[in-house]
């Protein structure tokens, strides 16, 4: 089976590396049969990959451990659903996997564009098969997840070595989040090549109008929020498995999914000044190649070898193939990009710096200052050991002290981008447009400052998120009352006839929103407790407004971990809150790693998170930390809600959503007379 | 049993990537009459210029724009939204969809067929009626006569 799974990943790099040769040189010589060929050889490449998906799920099904990776990553006593996710719990399968859904989405942008696009869709199936080509030779050639490991017999040749059991999936890996964080984060990485495809593609054919973005719109979108969705996915796994207190960590990994998701939030609002003011041409060619040069960074980064050492990258053998693709990649983007230069100028010059498209340009550059940030931070230790010989890694207090500044003002031009009209707005319009907002920031920043609170961050951050969050009440309020008086419906009719009929600007409210909230959960961790305490039955420890009595500590023999568990009784402010058991494992795979299981108690005002960290040696004494996380909740419902917008704007829009019944071509039709 | 699974693999697949080549008309990838025109391009910046005027005034009603501010904006977009529907007549998209297929195969016919489109040079005359025959056509719309 693993021969055959090889076999099909062989067979598909063949079909693949075909498909990019024929494809473009079909469009040379204008013969559309080489162009169709050159499709079915990339769909029938899908098929071969997931065939070796499959091969590779059943060898992982039925315990196989003569392949390297299965015995790597799984082990006898896993349940058949960690098994299966064991698919992508090491390295070689990672990449099987990574494989397995760039062929997914390269054979859906072909059969949804077999009778359109036509002039653009060889060059389209070049950079897709480009990308599937590169990545299947690295998952052949550098990481076969479908190697037989071999042992050395007595009298020196090789022989096949098939061990008792796997080394089991990693502890921490066990965990639902886990489970389908990585391939929710790795449909965010790749999907940025579907919409690099459409862009280059439109640059080779002369067409760099508005088609590709509209093409793609939604392809960005959904790449988007799977890499959101993805960084949340982790971040709840770090909050509730790692057992540290905290969700992010500035960690480069984490970091990797967060550079391309800024860009990806600076693109899709700049193309929205292209669709709008036909402005911003070039810097969008730009961001759309920035975006899948940073998604493919992200794979390597996160894929390089061991997770948390970025100094791996340099060792591993992926690291100089990575290295010269992006940097082909980027010269040959560069280089179509500059050829069409004189093509991609804007429409008409910037009318006004107090209108909407500056706020747009203001908000593109600071995501795009964030990101360079992040990235910097990232690679300082491997630059630094580059340049002067020794790794300095920067920590959490260089992210932070760059990036929260950074993260109020991306906040603040939030609220402000939406008030401003396009083109230019007076001075009268824009009292008008901040009486609301403002007054509500002014009320957020007096409560802030009579509570006490002395962090200045928090003391801006509240306010402003007052402030945006009225903006946006403000609007779907004024819109509804405007909807409703046209219409004639009730108000509650009204406000959601609105939202729907005009998906793509209420939803993008809807996720503003969202991140208002996000930013709420966020500012709470200026308010974090932290205690540690040695506990004994019977004896207990305050924090905050909670007290923790230890009553019972039991351990328990289960599937493939010994399991501790301590078992604490909490009162708040004297009323009893009920029981927390916060658990010690120690997984009999591996090298016996201990995880813990986080106790918590969580509610909009404040978690209650307990870790049991460790007994003490004569067995007596019980190690606790209990932390008090206030408003931690508001960062994943805000998160709930950013999705919920995300997809309101995905629906299909009606072409001729009206947001009113306005005469506007009879109108134009009389201008028009008027000015012959 | 593996070699055999690989090479039903190997011939499918050479089946299924090679069978175009074969079964489809040679050289028909018209990449200019594919490409996006002038005239698409004009319809759609005119979408956008009505979306722009409808946003606008629905953001004067909801009382954000002063009404000075809307006046000119609103200018503004009608002056560009006229511009486009001059340009727009003066690229005929007034005339009848049907006549503008009918030309659009009828150029297309004259790239494949070179030789019939010439023999024919242009919308020509029929020998027997003399009413307009369509370049490529085998009979006479009007009076049936073999061309």
């Amino acid at each position: 089976m693993s021969d055959f799974g090889e076999f099909c990943l062989l067979l598909a790099l063949c079909l693949s590396v075909y498909a990019l040769i024929a494809a473009p040189a079909g469009a040379l010589r204008r013969e559309h049969r080489i162009v169709r060929s050159a499709e079915r050889a990339a769909l029938a490449a899908s098929a071969c990959i997931a065939l070796a998906t499959v091969a590779m799920l059943y060898l992982l099904a039925a315990d196989d451990f003569s392949v390297s990776h299965v015995a790597n990553a799984s082990s006898r006593d896993l349940p058949l659903h960690y098994k299966l996710a064991a698919l992508w719990g090491a390295h070689d399968g990672s990449m099987l996997l990574w494989v397995f859904v760039t062929s997914v989405f390269s054979s859906i942008v072909i059969l949804q564009n077999r009778f359109r696009h036509r002039d653009m869709m060889p060059h389209v199936v070049a950079v897709l098969m480009l990308n599937l080509s590169f990545f299947l030779a690295l998952n052949l050639f550098l990481s076969n997840p479908f190697q037989q490991l071999v042992e050395v017999a007595a009298d020196g040749s090789l022989q096949k070595f098939v061990p008792a059991d796997g080394r089991g999936l990693n502890p921490l890996l066990q965990y639902w989040a886990m489970v389908i964080h990585p391939p929710v984060l790795y449909f965010g990485f790749i999907g940025f090549v579907v919409p690099f495809a459409f862009a280059m593609a439109a640059l080779i054919t002369r067409q760099p109008g508005e088609a590709w973005i509209r093409t793609t719109r939604r392809w960005s979108l959904v790449t988007w929020l799977f890499l959101g969705a993805g960084l949340i996915l982790g971040a709840k796994w770090a909050y509730v498995v790692l057992g540290w207190g905290g969700y992010w960590a500035w960690d480069p990994v984490e970091n990797s999914s967060l550079m391309p998701w800024l860009i990806g939030t600076a693109f899709l609002h700049s193309v929205i000044v292209q669709e709008r003011r036909g402005m911003m041409k070039v810097w969008n060619v730009f961001l759309v190649l920035l975006m899948y040069l940073l998604g493919v960074f992200g794979t390597f980064l996160t894929r390089s070898g061991i997770v948390n050492s970025v100094h791996a990258f340099a060792d591993s053998p992926l690291g100089g193939f990575f290295v010269a693709y992006m940097a082909a990649v980027a010269c040959a983007g560069l280089f179509v990009i500059l050829r069409r230069l004189p093509e991609l100028r804007s429409d008409r010059p910037l009318d006004s710096f107090l209108s909407r498209e500056s706020a747009f340009l203001f908000n593109n550059l600071i995501m795009v200052a964030a990101c360079f940030s992040v990235l910097w931070g990232t690679m300082f230790p491997v630059l630094s050991e580059f340049v002067r010989g020794t790794k300095i890694t920067v920590g959490p207090p260089y992210f932070n002290r760059v990036n929260i500044p950074i993260g109020l003002l991306m906040l603040l031009l939030m609220g402000v981008g939406p008030l401003f009209a396009w083109r230019r707005t007076s001075p009268s319009s824009l009292k008008k447009a901040f009486l609301w907002p403002a007054s509500a920031a002014a009320a957020a920043a007096a409560v802030v400052l009579a509570a006490g609170v002395r962090n200045a961050y928090v003391a801006v951050c509240f306010p402003l998120c007052a402030f945006v969050a009225a903006g946006i009440l403000e609007e779907f309020y004024k819109g509804a009352r405007v909807w409703s008086r046209i219409q004639g419906e009730n108000f509650a009719v009204a406000l959601a006839r609105l939202t729907v009929r005009n998906r793509r600007r209420y939803g993008g409210y809807i996720v503003h929103f969202g991140v208002v909230l996000m930013f709420v959960g966020l500012a709470g961790s200026a308010f974090n407790l932290e205690e540690k305490a040695q506990l004994r039955r019977g004896e207990e420890m305050k924090i905050g407004r909670y007290t923790l009595r230890l009553t019972d500590y039991r351990e328990a023999d289960r599937a493939n971990y010994r399991a501790g568990t301590v078992t604490l009784v909490a009162f708040k402010e004297g009323g009893r809150l009920g029981e927390l058991r916060p658990e010690r494992r120690a997984y009999r795979t591996g090298e016996g790693q201990v995880t813990t299981e986080v106790a918590l108690r969580s509610s909009p005002r404040e978690d209650l998170y307990v870790v049991f960290a460790g007994v003490s040696g004569d067995g007596g004494a019980f190690e606790i930390h209990a932390f008090v996380n206030p408003l931690v909740w508001w960062l994943w419902f805000g998160a709930g809600v950013l999705v919920v917008g995300t997809i309101l704007t995905l629906l299909p829009e009606r072409r001729t959503a009206a947001l009113l019944p306005l005469p506007a071509e009879a109108a134009l039709v009389r201008e028009a007379a008027r000015l012959r | 049993m593996l070699i055999a699974a690989g090479a039903v693999l190997v011939i499918l697949a050479g089946i299924y990537v090679l069978a175009p080549l074969f079964r489809e008309p040679a050289g028909n990838l018209d990449v200019e009459l594919l490409a996006e025109t002038e005239l698409d391009r004009l319809l759609q910046r005119k979408e956008v210029v009505y979306r722009n005027l409808k946003d606008l005034e629905m953001e004067y009603r909801m009382g954000r724009l002063a009404e000075a501010d809307f006046r000119r904006l609103e200018a503004g977009y009608k002056a560009e939204g006229a511009a486009i529907l001059e340009k727009l007549d003066r690229q005929g998209a007034g005339e009848d969809l049907d006549e503008r297929i009918e030309r659009a195969v009828a150029a297309r016919k004259a790239r494949i067929f070179p030789a019939a489109a010439s023999g024919a040079q242009g919308p020509g005359a029929c020998p027997a009626c003399g009413s307009e025959v369509i370049p490529g056509k085998k009979f006479c719309p009007d009076c049936g006569h073999r061309l």
